[in-house]
């Protein structure tokens, strides 16, 4: 019991203090330390409390409008596989389903990209998801995604009738072979010349659901991608680099691709699509403000949130930065167990 | 415990926002926010690597799942005991290499570097013969582990040899969706050690056949006192229906349980946990290196309610991110 207290009270510290401090006092005092101590090798199990009489298990009563989404990881194809790729999978899953916004299904094949999936008999697939029973996608994943002509047309079909699409990070490699892929995402990875630079991001437009978690400028270590083929035409920019924190001699740096926008919105048909490079490590995924990001979008996919996305041109001038770093400060390194994903194969 | 202390003044305020809902335990505040700026990473060389793996597109596709393989990822994540690695594909199923659809070289975790697999899968499941000799010698002749769950019985039923490794068939659920007591039959294996001696669940119980009591250490059993065993479709009228078990497999350590049909069920503490305990036992993490078989063990005493999940932090996103729009 005093355990359940105390991650309940983690709970509320988080919300009373997160949402402001990220969103409009970056650089005010923070907790020294919000989680709790957790043993390496262990988990804080709950100590069980007697149940009245009821037996656990069976569905459990749910919100009956939860929205139903599709995490699509096949990163089958393309040399280098992320080690976030299922860290990021999981906590996409664990917004929506203890928010009871969304339930998830996680594939990380594409069989369930058709209207009507089958198994490899030919039979019609039993249960499980597919374009017609999601209301929306995040994907996640990288090169040529061995889809056929058929699944990419329903792909495209499913957008265009209202299906959500949510984004991250590598998806911007994916299916370059595939032209049509340029009009349903709005760009084109063009590398990371900066590696896992500091760089400072702009919000370009915190009214959109979830942006309001970021200052409207902050640094931020990642790996960011340069997108080509991008149009602020044709997509609402929500965040980009201030190229003055990049170094813009570092090799493969493509002035073509200002203003280097990292996280956007547009439309595709009736479907909503957003994009960010956000994150390319698991540990990132962690990171609250990422977290509340993708989970806005997810609501503005889903259509629960509306927001302007009518393309206009990026802002001419930078706001100060803070005077601190983004974050820098509130609980140092070392708060939470489980700081990163070691792998066999190295995150790139 | 400076976060506890802080934390203990705003217990009122978060008991007023969480609502239990369809929640599992978690707290934002047990994983980490403390790197805003992203990329703090290290590398853990002792830690472990498990394959999440649920291939099912050739069965019943339970909804369960997804939110099985986020719950295992999670509670590796944050004991930092094992990094998941979720796969409803096959592809790493290989000591051989990976290659891609295009024949392409892809650099990512295969068998070669897995200690465990945890396995949702359902129904026949697409391996080539090297994949599948593969996949035995990982657990036969590496002594890796592999935890099955639920459909796992259900997964190559034309395959006698994995049948052979996992220690049981699936025959059916005769009685679909009860209400049930479980007997917990060994209280001395770590995956059920903390459990009381019998406790009630709502699950689909499963019917598994060629379950060999004598080469099996039954840890869970479903008690059939109360249930109709003159059903036609029941294979065992003598009642004894074993829902988990563990088992050597060559060097490797091998553990099955039918529990969690629905999503909830992963919801349950204790449910949660007999999985992860099964995972870290086979991770050879937790001692208890022999096999106990022995037969059909009475139940004890009256059956006991497990803890429900703790109360969801889910409202309290929704509280936060209705603030900004």
């Amino acid at each position: 019991m005093k355990l359940k207290m105390t991650m309940l009270g983690v709970a509320a510290a988080f919300l009373t203090v997160i949402p402001f401090a990220a969103a409009q006092q970056p650089a005010a005092p923070a907790p020294a330390s919000v989680a709790p101590k957790v043993a390496p090798g262990t988990y804080p199990w709950p100590q069980g409390d007697p149940t009245g009489g009821r037996s656990f298990g069976g569905a459990a009563p749910t919100p009956s409008n939860m929205k139903r989404v599709l995490i699509w990881a096949d990163t089958r194809n393309g040399i280098a596989q992320h080690d976030m790729v299922s860290h990021a999978a999981a906590v996409i899953e664990e917004m929506g389903y203890e928010t009871g916004t969304y339930y998830s299904y996680i594939r990380t094949d594409s069989n369930i990209i058709s209207y009507h999936p089958k198994m490899t008999t030919g039979q019609p697939a039993s249960g499980g998801p597919s374009l017609a029973n999601v209301d929306a996608i995040f994907f996640l994943g990288h090169r040529e995604v061995p889809i056929d002509a058929a699944q990419k047309a329903e792909l495209l079909q499913f957008v265009k009738n209202g299906g959500g699409f949510v984004a991250a990070h590598m998806a911007l490699t994916a299916f370059a072979s595939w032209p049509e892929w340029d009009n349903l995402l709005g760009g084109r990875f063009d590398g990371h010349p900066w590696g896992q630079p500091l760089a400072t991001v702009i919000v370009e437009d915190p009214d959109f659901p979830g942006m309001q978690f970021f200052p409207r400028v902050f640094s931020f270590r990642d790996e960011f991608y340069q997108a080509k083929d991008f149009s602020a035409k044709h997509s609402r920019v929500l965040m980009r680099m201030d190229p003055a924190s990049l170094d813009m001699s570092a090799r493969g740096v493509n002035p073509a691709d200002a203003p280097y926008p990292i996280t956007w919105a547009k439309t595709y048909g009736k479907g909503r699509v957003f994009y960010s490079t956000f994150a390319h490590d698991a540990g990132t995924w962690d990171n609250p403000a990422v977290r509340r990001m993708y989970f806005g979008a997810m609501q503005w996919a889903l259509g629960l949130k509306d927001a302007d996305v009518t393309p206009r041109p990026v802002s001419t001038t930078v706001p100060p930065p803070p005077a601190r770093g983004f974050g820098r400060g509130r609980g140092g390194r070392g708060g939470r167990p489980g700081p990163g994903r070691p792998g066999p194969a190295a995150g790139r | 415990m400076s976060g506890a202390g802080a934390a203990a003044g705003l217990v009122g305020s978060a008991a007023q926002t969480a609502q239990s809902q369809n929640g599992r335990q978690y707290a934002p505040g047990s994983l980490n926010y403390a790197q805003m700026d992203g990329m703090a990473n290290p590398r853990r060389p002792g830690r472990k690597n498990l394959l999440a793996w649920a291939p099912m597109r050739n069965g019943f596709q339970h909804d369960s799942v997804s939110h099985a393989l986020s719950t295992i990822e999670h509670l590796g994540y944050v004991s930092q005991l094992y990094d998941t690695y979720i796969h409803t594909d096959s592809q790493p199923i290989t000591k051989h290499g990976l290659f891609g659809s295009d024949g392409q070289v892809v650099y990512g975790p295969d068998l070669n570097d897995f200690d465990a697999i945890f396995f949702f899968g359902v129904r026949e499941i697409d391996l080539t013969a090297e994949q599948r000799a593969d996949l035995l010698s990982f657990i036969h002749d590496d002594g890796k582990g592999f935890v099955g769950v639920h459909t796992a019985t259900t997964a190559f039923l034309s395959w006698p040899e994995f049948g052979e490794m996992l220690g049981g068939r699936f025959v059916d659920h005769p009685w679909k969706i009860i209400s049930a007591p479980i007997i917990v039959e060994d209280r001395t294996f770590p995956a059920t050690n903390f459990l009381p001696p019998v406790f009630m669940l709502t699950d689909e119980m499963y019917q598994n056949r060629d379950v060999d009591r004598k080469k099996v250490d039954v840890v869970l059993r479903l008690d059939t006192r109360h249930l109709n065993l003159n059903q036609p479709d029941i294979v065992d009228k003598s009642g004894d229906f074993p829902l988990a078990w563990a088992k050597s497999y060559g060097k490797g350590r091998v553990f099955y349980s039918a529990l969690g049909h629905d999503r909830a069920t992963w919801d349950i503490p204790d449910i949660q946990r007999i999985c992860f305990e099964a995972v870290k036992w086979s991770l050879g993490l937790s001692g208890h290196p022999s096999i106990a078989p022995h037969p059909e063990r009475p139940a004890a005493s009256a059956p006991v309610n497990l803890a429900g999940p703790l109360p969801a932090c889910g409202p309290a996103w929704a509280v936060e991110t209705s603030k900004g729009k």
